[in-house]
């Protein structure tokens, strides 16, 4: 056996190490699993603010979605939340300003974008405003959207997931990716980062991420997808499907939101 | 605890345990749960790894993996992958990297990272089965790893082989370790010799005339 032919063995070698590894990270959802007990534990209740409603397809048309996102932030600066002393590798779950004294502190200056480590996500539950989560079978269909705004270096900033009903009744699976500019983000909870990432989940309520847990577990799922998928929405929505039960719908959109 | 209680942390993620060969003898023999298991597991790994292959393209990613979990399955179920020789990841591995040379050399190009030569793992007639080529490689991994049941190799040895592995030339070794660069040399020979045994002791071993140094 040659050098050459030894070192491709190796180098594959290294490969199969690291596709176990990707097959056994710790980022799956537990979506059937997880009790409400759990998810009130981990799920703070969002806070009755005024919501900052913006509509991507009217923005994107005449102006630049960043700057109209930080106006509205500006207009709205009681939805900003900081997350000073978070760990690498610990996002943090934040929804709101309710309790600023929980470790949370109001942004200084919310317009200017966040300094916050690659590794520290803010997530912006809303558990529980998905339709009926509180008393039902869990059978009936809905749809929530995942919204991941990313910072310049890819980083996730910040995830934001919300229930949404579609006006023409369709389902995903009737849909075009470019459907998802007609989304209206009830939040954008943090200073607007660089790119936002929209992922549609749609299938029995049960089954789906609702939690802010389990929104950050889809983030994480995604994670690559600049890097791997480049503006392919469909090689989004497949990385998302990797994470989540095989019965769902599942439709994706990556929005450039500063000019570079 | 009250709903409106953030906890400071969230409670650190735990890595699903690897699959072991009873789940894939049990999914072997019939239980449904245990071929889900399988298929939770290992199908969006390689829908990811296809993806990254394919540099995003979706839709031949997830026939590629489709057609890659097929082969995995067949394999599994009718005897020809044993889980006591090869982890099922790494076959799983080999089973994707196979059905990705054959995509490539049907679409009649040349893949996006490496050329086919350096993707395939080797001419050895032997080698036919999908499982063979499993083994192999987990002999390869083993020989790499750090316990006993390695190749014995040193830690610096092993870093050696890993760089070189992943394209680094003698100098470049030679400037992480702070070697001349003939040195980085000869420790690297000395590495792929330990490995080159340890494989041969395991029945992985090539003909004489293949043997020769580049």
């Amino acid at each position: 056996m040659d050098d050459r032919r030894l070192t491709n063995l190796i180098r594959l070698a290294m490969e199969a190490e690291a596709f176990e590894a990707d097959v056994n990270r710790p980022a799956g959802l537990r979506l059937v699993e997880s009790t409400p007990e759990e998810r009130a534990a981990l799920v703070r209740v969002t806070p009755s603010v005024r919501p900052s409603v913006f509509s991507l397809r009217r923005i994107g048309t005449g102006f630049s979605l960043a700057a109209c996102a930080a106006l509205g932030w500006f207009l709205y600066p009681q939805t900003v939340t900081t997350a000073p002393n978070a760990g690498p590798k610990q996002p943090v779950v934040a929804s709101g300003q309710s309790n600023p004294g929980q470790g949370y502190q109001r942004a200084s200056k919310p317009w200017l974008p966040s300094r916050r480590s690659a590794d520290n996500v803010l997530v912006s539950g809303a558990a529980d405003r998905v339709p009926g989560d509180a008393a039902d079978a869990g059978d009936e269909v809905v749809c929530v959207v995942v919204a991941i705004f990313k910072g310049d270096q890819g980083d996730c900033r910040c995830v934001h997931i919300q229930p949404h009903a579609w006006a023409d009744g369709r389902s995903l699976d009737e849909r075009d990716p470019t459907d998802l500019f007609d989304v209206s983000l009830k939040n954008t909870c943090g200073p607007v980062g660089d790119s936002l990432l929209l992922v549609a989940v749609e299938g029995p309520r049960k089954m789906l991420p609702r939690s802010a847990s389990e929104a950050e577990a889809l983030a994480d799922c995604v994670q690559e997808a600049p890097m791997v998928c480049g503006g392919s929405p469909g090689c989004v929505a497949s990385l998302a499907r990797g994470c989540l039960p095989p019965n769902v719908r599942v439709l994706a959109q990556s929005v450039q939101l500063a000019s570079r | 605890m009250p709903a409106d209680h953030i906890p400071d942390k969230d409670p650190a993620p735990v890595s699903p345990r690897p699959l072991g060969p009873e789940v894939c003898r049990a999914a072997a023999a019939g239980d449904h749960a245990a071929f889900t298991q399988l298929h939770d597991r290992f199908s969006a790994g390689l829908v990811r790894l296809f993806l990254k292959r394919t540099n995003g393209r979706d839709d031949v990613a997830e026939d590629l993996a489709q057609r890659a979990w097929t082969l995995v399955w067949d394999a599994i179920r009718q005897g020809r992958y044993d889980p006591d020789r090869a982890s099922l990841s790494t076959f799983v591995y080999a089973v994707g990297n196979n059905v990705w040379l054959q995509h490539l050399r049907k679409a009649g190009r040349q893949g996006p990272q490496a050329p086919l030569s350096e993707m395939d793992l080797g001419s050895d007639p032997r080698l036919d089965e999908d499982a063979q080529r499993s083994e192999l490689l987990q002999c390869v991994r083993e020989a790499l790893s750090e316990g006993e049941n390695g190749a014995g190799l040193t830690p610096e040895e092993r870093s050696i082989a890993r760089w070189a592995a992943s394209g680094l030339s003698d100098r470049d070794v030679a400037r992480q370790l702070g070697l001349a660069p003939s040195t980085a040399n000869v420790k690297k020979r000395a590495a792929f010799e330990k490995i080159r045994r340890y494989l041969a002791v395991r029945g992985h071993r090539e003909t004489g005339e293949e043997q020769g140094e580049r």
